[in-house]
């Protein structure tokens, strides 16, 4: 049997999926073929090796974290249609259209314009109120909890 | 039982159901996050995610198209990804670079040494591996979670293997 053959069965014997007879086959080679043996050999070593690799043992307090976690999220009551609508509007992307659509609104039609006479650039007026917006809507986007969104986003298999 | 009998008790509203596998699992999705983003926090979090996903989508888990297991590492995967999407610095477990460096006697044996060699196998290969070596997925299993061919989650495994030998020659 040619090295190439050899080296599509050796690769089951790796994945622990090869039979006996393939195994077999494979040793057989080995001792005929000083190329693979070299080859091979150390891999093989190796895949043994993996059996004993342990598993990192979990860190202290990930349990207590996680039913924590998992009864914050069961608390969350779900969000009222025009909430959900609210969390969508103030999602990343639409936030920044919604942003720039009333920055230019403004630009055009600002309310304080009259107020403000004197300046001769009405757009710094139109900047800071852009730029309040902006922060009362990440604000409000932010007190939307990290387990109220995944509540969104997710139905809990108790509602179905 | 088997932990597709727990999936149906806690589609019946088994509370119990959903803590026995998660003590099932706890430490398997933890490790299986760690060792793919290299981070104990984001790990942690990822596994926390995980948990919470399943508990919400555990009606659609279907027994005909697989394990349990399979389609948690799954999920898992996929947290890893969203997570490592958004957060793109990622360090190795503790120094474990000097680790590897300095010890030139290797024969090949020593579980630990072996595991500071895999968490240097980019991603790619070192997915496949973790998964079929580490978590007792098959190829098909594999497979399925990474959406690629069975034939190519063999050769990324094969790879791996041969890269693994590359390291420890250093
Ligand atoms: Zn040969």
């Amino acid at each position: 049997m040619n090295c190439k053959k050899i080296e599509r069965i050796f690769i089951d014997v790796l994945t622990g999926e090869a039979s006996e007879n393939d195994a077999q086959l494979v040793q057989e080679h080995f001792s005929g073929c000083s190329q693979c043996r070299d080859q091979f050999m150390p891999m093989l070593a190796m895949n043994k090796t993996f059996r004993n690799i342990t598993q990192h043992e979990i860190p202290n307090g990930y349990d207590e974290r996680f039913w924590q976690k998992l009864s914050a999220h069961k608390a969350a009551p779900e969000l009222s249609p025009p909430l959900k609508f609210m969390v969508e509007i103030f999602g990343t992307n639409v936030r920044l259209a919604f942003i720039s659509i009333v920055g230019a609104l403004l630009s055009v039609f600002s309310p304080i314009e009259p107020l403000l006479n004197n300046y001769q650039w009405n757009i710094i007026p139109t900047f800071l109120l852009t730029i309040s917006l902006l922060i009362i809507t990440f604000i409000i986007k932010q007190s939307f909890s990290w387990n109220t969104l995944i509540f969104y986003r997710r139905k809990t298999y108790e509602n179905k | 039982m088997t932990d597709e009998q727990l999936v149906e008790q806690m589609n019946e509203g088994n509370r119990e159901a959903f803590r026995e596998l998660y003590e099932r699992y706890k430490k398997g999705v933890y490790n299986f996050a760690l060792r793919f983003l290299l981070d104990k926090n984001a790990a942690e979090d990822v596994a926390h995610d995980v948990f919470l996903l399943m508990h919400d989508n555990i009606y659609q888990f279907d027994v005909s198209r697989g394990k349990f297991s399979t389609w948690l590492y799954s999920i898992t995967y996929h947290e890893c990804c969203r997570i490592r999407k958004r957060n793109k610095k990622f360090f190795l477990l503790g120094d474990n670079e000097e680790g590897i460096k300095n010890e030139s006697n290797h024969n090949y044996n020593d579980a630990i040494d072996l595991e500071r060699a895999l968490l240097r196998v980019p991603e790619k290969y070192r997915l496949p591996i973790v998964m079929i070596k580490l978590h007792g997925l098959t190829s098909a299993e594999c497979a399925s979670v990474l959406g690629i061919s069975e034939t190519n989650v063999k050769q990324r495994v094969f790879r791996a293997f041969k890269m693994l030998k590359e390291y420890y020659k250093i």
